[in-house]
């Protein structure tokens, strides 16, 4: 999955050090990498000789919103609903035989994801394998994701 | 993490979704040839405002119900008077051609069949071209098919050749061939092995073990390596030795194309391969079509099958045209008089105008949208859309029937379905003076 590196942030950064934001730049950049912050955090990036590098910056993280519990990051404008990270989350197969079998979940379902409206939308966080401890690893739901619609950081 | 944080089964989706008058749950989407029957729509005050696993071509359709560019329905005076005007503008110009009734329901086709009888008119779909060649092969080796249920049950190589479900028909992977779990693939996708074969890179790339980028003309040499990979050369590609071990571990093997993406040679050549391989009886292999056309291709196939013996419509005003050169639109421009476009999907905005060759020629649309075969169109009835605003019948891409149902509580507009169109047209016809 060709997902956004901090080296990658860090060039669209102006690489100066100065401070105003509490970091260094490559300190932003890690901080922007786990949406922690947004480009406007920067100062710097609102001058005249930044405006283009900040557009392709927030291109490049789009409008994402981190799940703090799972870490999951689903840009929805990249989603075609294909339902193939609902197929794949294993809290889903272990839970739903139906959805094993290629089946979108129903209202009521123990689901994770569902797809809303033609978009993933992560509906019950709690339940992901990411969000107990004891779970092993799991990124299967970005890791499958064809259109890079979901990250995990 | 507390055990009293974690929600209720679906108590934080259930809050999410209080706010609708009705809810209509394992309803058929009739975006795609996939007819998924999985899909929950809820609605409130005449509009759908919540869906539930509805991919992004299903909500396409579901959007266009209230889309700007939708045309206004008629009066019952007007819609008569189109009616008449239509019939006379395609008795005077015959032979007509009824074309595209592939987006619509099953009670539509058979009412385009039978006004393509009565007018002595020719019955074709879009992807006409695509799909004789591809009939011409079921003809000469057979056709060895399978419903999705089973690729999904048993599938353990699935090649998408041509066709590329990511773009076209988005659930096919997680609902049928790859990632759904079957009765002998128990564990999903790690139980297949996935290759696709397209003429550029494609969004399917990534998901996929063995992947070609091969030109048209390098489709055959690509088969004929991986029939016979010791008396043969093909194109020089990392994972051709790959794709050739995944084959010969294979016990079933599905196999989607879309013929209008390859060359007449290799559809040829991946048929004889089929059949070779079916015949020695340690391995099944399948050939889906997975057609960039209309919801409804494989309900025109089997209707024409059924009722003409073709599966890409039959040209009634001359006999069948079997001869290969009377199958190009340019040729049948020189034969069409006029033209009777039928669309109902929200395919149909796509197909914005008539092919090239039939330009020009006196047209009649029944459409639900305005767009630039309508502004060209002699005659425009608007119709309703199949699926969403009328009940029908729709056959999945593996030639299942499934019945549609229209959402009962959005406005629909009135408009007549294309089926209550095309009798309206048959009737005046009979009282037609000839």
């Amino acid at each position: 999955m060709p997902h956004t590196s901090i080296y990658e942030i860090y060039e669209y950064l102006p690489k100066t050090n100065c401070g105003q934001c509490g970091l260094t730049c490559m300190g932003f950049a890690s901080y922007l990498l786990s949406r922690d912050t947004r480009p406007g955090d920067c100062p710097e990036l609102d001058g005249p000789e930044f405006v283009g590098k900040k557009q392709q910056l927030l291109a490049l993280l789009g409008n994402g919103v981190k799940n703090e519990l799972t870490g999951l990051i689903v840009e929805a404008t990249r989603c075609i609903g294909c339902g193939i990270c609902v197929s794949v989350c294993p809290v889903h197969n272990a839970n739903n035989r139906e959805v094993a079998l290629g089946k979108g979940p129903r209202l009521g379902d123990v689901t994770v994801l569902q797809v809303v409206d033609a978009r993933i939308q992560l509906v019950c966080p709690e339940l992901c394998n990411r969000a107990i401890p004891s779970a092993p690893p799991c990124k299967a739901c970005a890791d499958h994701c064809p259109t890079d619609a979901m990250e995990l950081v | 993490m507390e055990q009293g944080s974690v929600p209720a089964r679906g108590e934080r989706l259930m809050a999410t979704f209080t706010d609708y008058e009705y809810a209509h749950h394992s309803m058929v989407c009739s975006g795609c040839s996939c007819l998924c029957d999985d899909v929950s729509y809820y609605v409130k005050d005449g509009r759908v405002v919540r869906t539930l696993n509805l991919c992004e071509v299903g909500m396409k359709q579901l959007r266009s119900c209230t889309a700007e560019d939708r045309l206004l329905p008629m009066s019952p005076r007007s819609f008569k008077e189109c009616v008449h005007e239509s019939l006379g503008l395609l008795s005077a110009h015959r032979p007509v051609l009824i074309l595209g009734p592939d987006s619509v329901d099953e009670a539509a086709i058979m009412a385009s069949l039978q006004m393509a009888q009565a007018l002595e008119a020719m019955w074709l779909p879009w992807a006409f071209t695509g799909m004789r060649r591809f009939f011409d092969q079921v003809t000469q080796f057979g056709w060895a098919t399978a419903l999705l249920d089973e690729v999904r049950d048993q599938a353990d190589l699935v090649c998408f050749w041509g066709a590329d479900p990511l773009v076209t028909h988005h659930r096919h992977l997680s609902r049928y061939s790859f990632f759904a779990r079957g009765r002998y693939t128990e564990r999903g996708s790690s139980d297949r092995n996935l290759a696709a074969v397209a003429r550029h890179t494609t969004v399917i790339e990534p998901l996929c073990q063995q992947f070609f980028v091969v030109p048209s003309h390098e489709d055959l040499d690509l088969i004929k390596v991986l029939n016979n990979p010791l008396h043969s050369s093909g194109p020089d590609h990392r994972d051709v030795p790959l794709l050739v071990k995944a084959l010969q571990k294979a016990s079933y093997i599905a196999v989607f194309v879309d013929p209008e993406n390859m060359s007449d040679e290799a559809l040829c050549a991946l048929f004889e391969w089929s059949a070779s391989v079916n015949n020695k009886g340690h391995t099944r292999f399948v050939i889906l079509p997975l057609w960039a056309a209309g919801a409804n291709i494989a309900g025109f196939t089997q209707i024409s099958m059924e009722c003409v013996g073709t599966g890409w419509g039959y040209d009634f005003s001359g006999g069948p045209m079997i001869h290969p050169s009377n199958s190009t639109w340019e040729n049948l421009s020189d034969k069409v008089g006029s033209v009777l476009m039928v669309e109902s999907g929200s395919e149909g905005a796509n197909r914005t105008q008539l092919p090239e060759p039939l330009i020009g020629k006196p047209l009649v649309v029944i459409n639900p949208f305005k767009e630039a075969a309508v502004n060209a169109a002699d005659v425009v009835i608007p119709a309703a859309l199949s699926g969403i605003e009328n009940d029908g019948i729709f056959y999945r891409a593996d030639g299942l029937p499934m019945k549609t149902r229209k959402i009962r509580g959005i406005i629909d507009g009135g408009y007549p379905s294309v089926d209550e169109i095309l009798k309206g047209i048959l009737m005046e016809w009979s009282s037609w003076p000839r």
